[in-house]
């Protein structure tokens, strides 16, 4: 199945001893079939949160208000045997750290069995068959000895493509990777980067990519979020978010991405000020504290949402004008 | 691996040398001498003196320890001083009944208790967990022989269900498992508790690791992830603290063969130690100890099995 998803006025809040972390406000967003989503920000800023919310893997300290449908499906509804029966099936999640991700102690041909186990249709030879061919898709030729392997006995690299392959193994209409290179240096990244492109070409669902590194980003996406603090505060497409920046922040944000400086520098620029805590925000705009452009209405009022094109918004007192 | 497996066998003859030597020690230090506490006051010093040359005790005590080793790397234990049979003939025969006994309520344990602890993880949270949690505190604060005493007033005296002494009639299969049952649930029921608590507190664990959250991302069931994903890596340290606790279940089981009259290593050792029997207590001690190693190494080995990491330390 592909569809498309659609998040509207999306909120989490963790409970925790310290009081509610309020991880994500009124997120909306809207992913076609065919399309790559971006999602950006600086870390702690609700990213994993998002996706989190998206597979159904929120922690049990997490709350959920506002809807997420795929397709006809409302997920935020759904009961947990529902929503299990959705995960590794028709939404799949590729995790940020490769080398936690599988379990120690079983070989990886195991879990790739077990993570196809929807497919009552099939047997275990079959499975491992489909497996072959997706360990081949991902550029892993030595197929059957790489499923005798236990996880540590694979690279980083290698082990974050096979969890792309695992991903993959389940034709899922929603596939979500977390900072997939983060934790990989920067050829392995290149090259993962590189498998993605491959990979959207033959693929027909929705992909959100999140990172904090917009290189990957502007490689990948079709269409970008930017968030800060738990909000979207400016989304678009690929060309408008880096060419055509109205958030003060994505403005920040390009500014200090390390691959737009030609010149050797001293030390990387970065955004003055911290993220907000999300205990207790502020009652106006949350970039307020740390922007440049703030004036009068900025501290005391929600800033309101402006629509520069169809698809372009901006959520900023400044873009009014 | 094979390293790795000399190695820890070398270091388990090292132990063994260690406890003997310290138990040699120990008959030098108790006050008093054994051939007269042994035979009693009344004893003709000639007969004191036959009973001290047959112990050896006459013989200065490394000359002892070394001689005892000698003898016992050619399958010689020494002789019962009373009955003059060899103790390796005494060790034999009473180790079928002990090991049938630790083994049954190790097992007993293990099948009790891992499920229980699974159980608690998959229900964590719920009446049902804390239930568990409450009944296992409570079956390791009571001691085996106090379960085997009270376990042996009710079911053998008061409802007569279960013989109360004995290991059963030989030959007759029906009658040896009914005088299995009692001694050991005396021994079992604390380590089911032990091992539910131990099996919950790693796989808690376990369940927040990263991989586990992989194996949910695919719609896995939770029971799978728990007696698969998570108790793979979960028993781990469940084998390390039976392995260890095994020196507890095998005096348990002396306490245990004491209370309910049963033929077992237990037995033999409260029995010689009673009778100042000295070759039968050294004797058995080396044989219940080689065989304590010999667990606690293939504990170990198999730990390495299960956790391909701990293997490929050692293959390196
Ligand atoms: N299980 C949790 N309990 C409490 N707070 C959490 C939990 N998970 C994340 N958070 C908090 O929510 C915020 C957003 O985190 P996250 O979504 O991981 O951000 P990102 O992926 O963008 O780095 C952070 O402040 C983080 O500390
Ligand atoms: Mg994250």
């Amino acid at each position: 199945m592909t569809a498309s998803l659609t998040v509207e006025n999306l909120s989490v809040r963790y409970r925790t001893p310290h009081g509610s972390v309020h991880a994500l406000r009124h997120v909306n967003m809207e992913a076609r079939p065919g399309e790559v989503i971006g999602i950006v920000g600086e870390s702690g800023c609700g990213k994993s949160t998002l996706v989190t919310a998206l597979a159904n893997l929120l922690p049990a300290n997490a709350s959920v208000d506002g809807s997420i449908r795929y397709g006809a499906l409302d997920l935020t509804g759904l009961d947990e045997r529902h929503r299990r029966a959705l995960r590794g099936d028709e939404i799949a999640l590729v995790g940020q750290d490769p080398m936690t991700a599988f379990n120690p102690v079983l070989t990886i041909g195991d879990q790739l069995i077990d993570f196809q186990h929807h497919r009552k249709d099939i047997g275990r030879a079959d499975k491992k068959n489909r497996i072959a061919d997706m360990l081949a898709k991902v550029g892993i030729s030595d197929a059957d000895r790489r499923m005798a392997n236990y996880p540590h006995e694979l690279s980083g690299g290698m082990r974050q493509r096979v969890a792309i392959a695992a991903a993959l193994l389940t034709d899922p209409g929603l596939l979500i990777a977390d900072e997939p290179t983060t934790a990989l240096d920067v050829t392995m990244e290149a090259q993962i980067i590189h498998l993605l492109r491959e990979l959207r070409r033959e693929y027909n669902g929705v992909i959100i990519v999140v990172s904090h590194h917009l290189g990957v980003i502007a490689e990948l996406c079709d269409r970008v979020y930017v968030m800060y603090a738990g909000e979207v505060v400016e989304s678009g497409d690929v060309d408008a978010i880096f060419h055509d920046a109205r958030h003060p922040y994505t403005r920040a944000l390009l500014a200090c991405d390390p691959a737009r400086f030609h010149e050797r520098l001293e030390r990387l620029p970065t955004i003055p000020g911290s993220l907000p805590s999300l205990t207790q925000l502020p009652v106006g705009c949350v970039y307020a504290p740390r922007c440049a452009d703030c004036f009068e209405p900025c501290p005391v009022h929600p800033p309101p949402v402006v629509r520069l094109s169809a698809d372009h918004a901006v959520s900023c007192h400044g873009a009014r004008a | 691996m094979l390293t790795y497996a000399v190695k820890r066998i070398g270091l388990g003859l090292l132990i063994l040398v260690f406890v003997m030597v310290t138990m040699y020690a120990a008959v030098f230090l108790v006050p008093g001498d054994p051939a007269t506490v042994a035979l009693g006051p009344r004893a003709t010093p000639e007969l004191k003196r036959l009973l001290t040359e047959r112990m050896g005790l006459d013989q200065p005590v490394w000359w002892q320890i070394i001689e005892f080793f000698r003898n016992a790397l050619t399958g010689n234990l020494g002789y019962d001083v009373w009955s003059n049979r060899p103790v390796s003939t005494l060790v034999l025969e009473a180790l079928p009944n002990t090991l049938i006994l630790g083994t049954t309520a190790l097992m007993t344990a293990l099948i009790l208790g891992v499920p229980l602890g699974c159980l608690a993880v998959v229900k964590r949270g719920t009446l049902a967990d804390h239930l568990i949690g409450v009944l296992s505190v409570a079956v390791i604060a009571v001691p085996s022989f106090v379960v085997a005493i009270y376990s042996l007033l009710l079911f053998a005296v008061t409802l007569r269900w279960l013989p109360a002494i004995g290991a059963g009639e030989a030959g007759d299969i029906g009658s040896q498992v009914r005088a299995l049952i009692l001694p050991a649930l005396a021994i079992a029921l604390g380590w089911i508790g032990y091992i539910s608590r131990m099996v919950r507190a790693s796989m808690m664990e376990v369940m927040n690791e990263p991989h586990i959250r992989t194996a949910r991302s695919f719609g896995l069931p939770e029971w799978k992830i728990v007696s698969k994903y998570a108790l793979r890596i979960a028993i781990i340290p469940t084998i390390s603290l039976v392995a260890v606790g095994l020196g507890g279940i095998l005096s348990s089981a002396v306490f245990v063969e004491a209370v309910f009259s049963r033929p077992g290593i237990g037995k033999l050792i409260t029995d010689a130690v009673n009778t100042r029997n000295y070759p039968v207590v050294m004797g058995t001690v080396l044989m219940m100890t080689a065989i304590y190693v010999s667990i606690t190494i293939a504990a170990d080995l198999l730990i390495a099995r299960l956790d391909p990491r701990v293997r490929d330390v050692f293959r390196g």
